[in-house]
């Protein structure tokens, strides 16, 4: 017999709620867990595609390297020439997969669900940078890197997708939403909490 | 450490790529009309030149996309970087 299981946050073993990051803190981390993660992949110069895509999402699906776009509360991530990251709100994944699928009949494209195959961690404060910075070789430097910006690299050996949320100038502090495997998140957020202990102010991981 | 640029994804670190050897080597279209030796020299002979080498990368952990890149094997440096099935081109090397 079938049992329903609730699903558990990646990082909910390390029990983050007990130790909240100060407010004044120069970088804070959280997770962002649950959230709608879809993966679609198909030929830009394919009309068909493109209509199906343009019909159910409301936009073009950014063609820019390294680009992303926010339409209606959902988030479009450039990952490759063909292929695209949508997140979209916790709950939201099963209906938009449904709705895609159904736009996408009969045409040369891939849709897979990553809800639950990854995690997010939110990471900002003045220091964000610095902090991941420290174990990645993206080029982070604002003028290269920033708000809306999107890259595929490694960070403290863990293959991440960094997305910029929040430009340097907006709210005085940068944001950063750190796409990871859940395998690798508490190792991941783990190490980014010891690299964050150098700034005063930071949850001491002991 | 090389740094590779990405048709796509720019600049990035050598250990964000894999490398798939030597480019352009065609696989034989009858492999069962040919010769053990020729089938052998296909698989296994590469041309190992010193000077510029036109290999085939992965950016694995980018955007996950193949490429050729024309390397000199003796200074690293990188030629030249071109998309997956177009010549070679000019350039020296075996």
């Amino acid at each position: 017999m079938a049992e329903t299981i609730p699903s558990q946050s990646a990082l909910a073993p390390l029990g983050l709620e007990a130790r909240p990051w100060p407010e004044d803190a120069p970088v804070r981390m959280e997770e962002h867990a649950h959230s709608g993660k879809l993966v679609l992949r198909g030929d830009h110069r394919d009309s068909d595609f493109m209509n199906a895509v343009r019909g159910v999402l409301g936009m073009t699906p950014p063609l820019v390297p390294l680009g992303s776009m926010m339409v209606k509360g959902r988030v479009v991530l450039w990952l490759g020439p063909d292929e695209w990251l949508i997140a979209c709100p916790a709950g939201a994944e099963t209906a938009l997969y449904a709705e895609l699928r159904t736009a996408l009949n009969g045409v040369h494209a891939a849709l897979v669900d990553l809800t639950d195959a990854q995690t997010i961690i939110r990471i900002s404060g003045p220091r964000a940078r610095d902090l991941i910075a420290k174990g990645c070789t993206l080029d982070l430097h604002p003028h290269t890197f920033g708000a809306g910006h999107v890259a595929r690299g490694t960070l403290a050996h863990a293959q991440i997708t960094l997305l910029q949320t929040a430009g340097d100038g907006e709210a005085g502090s940068p944001a950063f939403d750190l796409y990871v495997g859940r395998s690798f998140a508490q190792h991941l957020w783990r190490w980014l909490e010891d690299a964050a202990r150098e700034y005063p102010g930071g949850t001491d991981p002991a | 450490m090389l740094q590779i640029a990405c048709p796509h994804c720019g600049p990035r670190d050598e250990n964000e790529f894999s490398c798939g050897g030597e480019a352009h080597i065609a696989r034989p279209k009858q492999p069962d009309a040919i010769s053990d030796a020729e089938w052998a020299d296909y698989l296994f002979m590469r041309t190992n030149p010193k000077g510029a080498l036109a290999e085939r990368w992965c950016h694995t952990v980018g955007c996950r996309r193949w490429f050729n890149v024309e390397r000199d094997t003796v200074t690293h440096t990188i030629l030249r970087v071109y998309a997956m099935g177009a010549p070679r081109g000019g350039g020296g090397g075996a």
